[in-house]
């Protein structure tokens, strides 16, 4: 797969305005969204060259494939997690056996509790390779996948598949969806207490607590279109070509642009 | 999620599989059964290997780190999720929380040399992505190495066992027979079977008044929360093997057996202490039981087939 | 006649040179005027118009300093003059008069120039002068600069700020407005009235805030809907995207 994205910077004071602008192009009201993303390293063990010797049952070609195999990029992933709202301020988990005891009729439907379960939090691996250099159209596109997995701890499946916890945040932000085109304006909410933490938090605090990364409270606006087959010309240009118009309307309230390439580099040094 | 065993009879690449000898002893050995196939079922896996550890050791005699492996196998009796089964880092960092897939385990107490394995489940769709994901984006750890088949393999009822047979066909990257799957599943009566599934929102669905639980028809055990502990499933599974072991002895093979590894039983018993710790909770419906099917069914009769298909080349 | 000296053609070289500045930089102001949509910001024209200006100012002085030399000079082809391609050019080098545009605007600018230089205080101040062209006087600007700002401050006073048209605007009907404006100006004024909201009200739109809604359900925003005081992003779009992918703090 394929993503094709545009990027803008939209000032906080622009931020309703264009809420309001989005909402009357697209014909719809924003969705919004809380994300909690993970971010994970791959990690190269240490001491990886010169371990070549006489091969056993490796033919000399198999050798060097391996040896390119050994050289590859490895790279940044995130895990990303929609968490919403009544999962923030959660307290210190609730003892569920003091909690529930005696009648609940309003728990019974399966309504969402108030506090946040770490364990029913579902995942998804999303990958994105640095995006693609010396493209002729001004599109910022890259090659990705996004993956399910499993609900609860993901953090011993992605070191035993190669990745290390970095760091955590939140996203916050609003959905639209136009032409096929993914409108997505958000801003990065960074925990209270920090990210020292080597490990994913299973509570979280109130959403007044978080704070802003961007400190004024900007947002990042993108545009983006995901193309299933990457290596259909025909297809990537209709959708860089359907951005570009995406552009155009948008030009009075926002200038939507690639990327910087090196922002977006996901590659593990 | 049924307690099984797994066996694998390997054969030369130039030589016929045992399937044909092992409905034959099938036969044989149930004489009052009625050995006919009830159904048709598959199995694919595909087998990584740590890039490093392909290398020929160097020249500087340094003791080669244990190979790590990871397998992703899908099975067509559990056809909502795939599995994957990896080794743990060597040198992973500190986890603390390593209760739900963690391999600690009382059921098995042999500790083999390779570092223990991490069981993950997937839906279907990302069963593809992460396979393509790794080999793409993780080549300096991970190398695809073969992938495996049993692309027609027969099910057999057979008293309170249910039998799957099997050869299994090696696809990538040359054509090749690697021997004959059996997996032998005990479908009796059983505790195991009668810890309920936790639903979407954590809730026990299945769950009766007053803490008690009525299962359905042909596991017959009537039983509560409280009256079950870790040590019963721990004594259940251990009972089973040997009824599986014995079934087995009956066919007279010779095979590579995968019944009481690591990690078989975590899942049941992370289920029994979810149970637990909602077991005041008794006053839930029963209307709408069937809820997602559990991601983790499965888990146990995954880790021995890729227990035995762990080959090295 | 006699062949140019080295320093003569230096000279000719660098009055080129600042030609070509000036016409660089005023061509660069037209074609942002002509191109830029919406116009560029004031400081941007400014800034353009100062660079004109210093470029004007280095072609006066090079002009002025090397008349004798210049205004002697006179040009024709040589031998190896690409006469039959660039005849065109050829004319206009060879032209002894001025081109008549260009001759309206030396005689335009003489006027200013001779306009500006003061005059003998026959007349009587006062600003109503015969033709009403007539330019003001150093005691009549003095005495202009002295009202002006107060008047203009008294006149502000009387004014409710804030809103995108005038009162004596508003009344006219604001459609008749030309506004010189593609986008649309709101008139919130309307909206206003109709809440009944004091005058007052406009100063605490300018506020600019985003605060939590009390709950923690979303954010509310403090914005006027036409900013006085726009906050732009301290951390620029390339750095956030860049801790988004790393996780690297910028």
């Amino acid at each position: 797969m394929h993503e094709q994205s545009l990027f803008a910077s939209v000032p906080v004071h622009q931020h309703h305005e264009l809420l309001q602008q989005l909402a009357g192009l697209t014909a719809m009201q924003p969705r919004h969204c809380l994300e909690r993303r993970l971010i994970f390293k791959a990690f190269r063990k240490p001491g990886l060259a010169g371990r070549t010797g006489a091969s056993q049952d490796l033919q000399q070609g198999d050798l060097q494939r391996l040896n390119k195999m050994l050289n590859g990029n490895l790279y940044y992933t995130q895990v990303i997690g929609s968490v919403s709202e009544q999962d923030f301020g959660s307290t210190a988990q609730i003892d569920q056996d003091t909690q529930m005891a005696g009648t609940d009729n309003a728990e019974r439907d399966g309504s969402p509790s108030s506090s946040y379960d770490y364990e029913r939090q579902s995942w998804r691996l999303e990958f994105r390779d640095i995006p693609e250099a010396g493209t002729r159209s001004a599109v910022t596109s890259r090659f990705m996948s996004s993956a399910a997995l499993p609900r609860g701890d993901v953090v011993q499946a992605m070191n035993a598949w190669g990745y290390n916890f970095v760091t955590e945040y939140v996203v916050e932000g609003d959905m639209f969806v136009h032409n096929g085109i993914a409108i997505f304006l958000h801003r990065v909410l960074h925990y209270p207490d920090g990210g020292d933490s080597n490990l994913p938090r299973q509570q979280l605090p109130a959403l007044k607590d978080m704070t802003l990364l961007e400190k004024s409270g900007s947002y990042v606006l993108q545009a983006f279109i995901i193309v299933q087959d990457g290596s259909n010309q025909e297809t990537m240009k209709t959708a860089s070509q359907h951005l570009f118009g995406l552009r155009e309307q948008l030009k009075p309230a926002v200038l939507l642009e690639q990327a910087d390439r090196l922002s977006l580099d996901t590659r593990a040094k | 999620m049924p307690i099984t065993g797994v066996y694998f009879i390997p054969s030369n690449p130039n030589s016929s599989t045992a399937l044909s000898t092992v409905t034959e002893r099938l036969r044989a050995a149930f004489p009052d059964e009625d050995i006919a196939p009830i159904g048709r079922w598959a199995l694919e896996q595909k087998l990584l290997r740590d890039t490093l550890g392909l290398l020929p050791a160097s020249s500087t005699n340094k003791k080669p780190p244990n190979p790590r492996y990871m397998q992703f196998l899908s099975l067509s009796h559990y056809p909502t999720h795939g599995f994957i089964y990896t080794s743990e880092p060597a040198d992973k960092p500190p986890a603390p929380n390593q209760t739900p897939t963690g391999p600690v385990n009382g059921i098995a107490p042999d500790h083999s040399p390779a570092p223990p394995m991490v069981m993950t489940t997937i839906p279907p769709a990302s069963y593809g992505t992460l396979f393509q994901h790794f080999t793409y984006a993780c080549q300096p750890f991970w190398s695809h190495r073969f992938t495996l088949a049993v692309p027609n393999g027969v099910v057999y009822d057979v008293g309170d066992f249910r039998v799957r047979l099997g050869d299994v066909r090696q696809t990538v990257p040359t054509a090749r027979v690697r021997g004959t799957l059996v997996e032998i599943e005990w479908r009796g009566p059983s505790v195991v079977e009668a810890i309920p599934v936790a639903r979407e929102d954590g809730s026990f669905g299945s769950v009766a008044g007053a803490g008690g639980i009525d299962l359905e028809a042909d596991s017959g055990i009537d039983i509560s929360a409280a009256d079950i502990e870790e040590s019963d499933i721990d004594a259940e599974y251990t009972a089973t093997a040997s009824l599986i072991r014995e079934f087995w002895a009956r066919l007279g093979m010779e095979g590579r057996e995968a019944i009481l590894i690591p990690g078989v039983g975590s899942e049941v018993k992370e289920r029994l202490r979810r149970w637990k710790k909602a077991g005041s909770r008794t006053d839930i419906g029963r209307d709408d039981a069937e809820g997602e099917p559990d991601p983790w069914s499965g888990a146990d009769v995954a880790r021995q087939f890729m227990e035995v298909l762990r080959f090295n080349r | 006649m006699s062949n140019l000296n080295q320093d003569q053609i230096k000279v000719l070289e660098q009055s080129r040179q600042r030609l070509v500045q000036l016409t660089h930089s005023l061509a660069s102001l037209i074609g942002s005027l002509n191109q830029g949509d919406p116009l560029p910001p004031w400081t941007s024209l400014q800034s353009q118009a100062s660079i004109i200006s210093n470029n004007l100012t280095s072609v006066s002085e090079q002009l002025s300093d090397n008349r004798d030399l210049l205004s002697t000079l006179v040009a024709y082809p040589g031998p190896d003059y690409p006469g039959r391609t660039q005849a065109p050019t050829l004319e206009q080098l060879l032209r002894t008069k001025l081109d008549p545009r260009v001759e309206d605007w030396v005689s335009r600018g003489r006027k200013v120039g001779t306009d500006a230089e003061p005059q003998p205080a026959t007349s009587t101040a006062g600003i109503a002068a015969d033709d009403g062209t007539r330019a003001l006087s150093e005691s009549e600007l003095a005495e202009l600069w002295a009202w002006a700002p107060l008047e203009a401050n008294q006149e502000a006073r009387r004014r409710n700020w804030g809103g995108n048209y005038t009162l004596e605007e508003r009344e006219m009907g604001i459609e008749n407005v030309v506004t010189g404006l593609r986008r649309k100006l709101e008139d919130e004024e309307e909206g206003e009235s109709e809440e009944e909201e004091g005058e007052g009200d406009g100063e605490e739109m300018d506020v600019v805030g985003v605060r939590r809604r009390p709950g923690g359900a979303g954010l509310e925003f403090d914005i006027a809907p036409h900013q006085k005081h726009p906050v732009q992003p301290f951390v620029p779009l390339d750095l956030i995207l860049r801790h988004m992918t790393t996780g690297r703090m910028p």
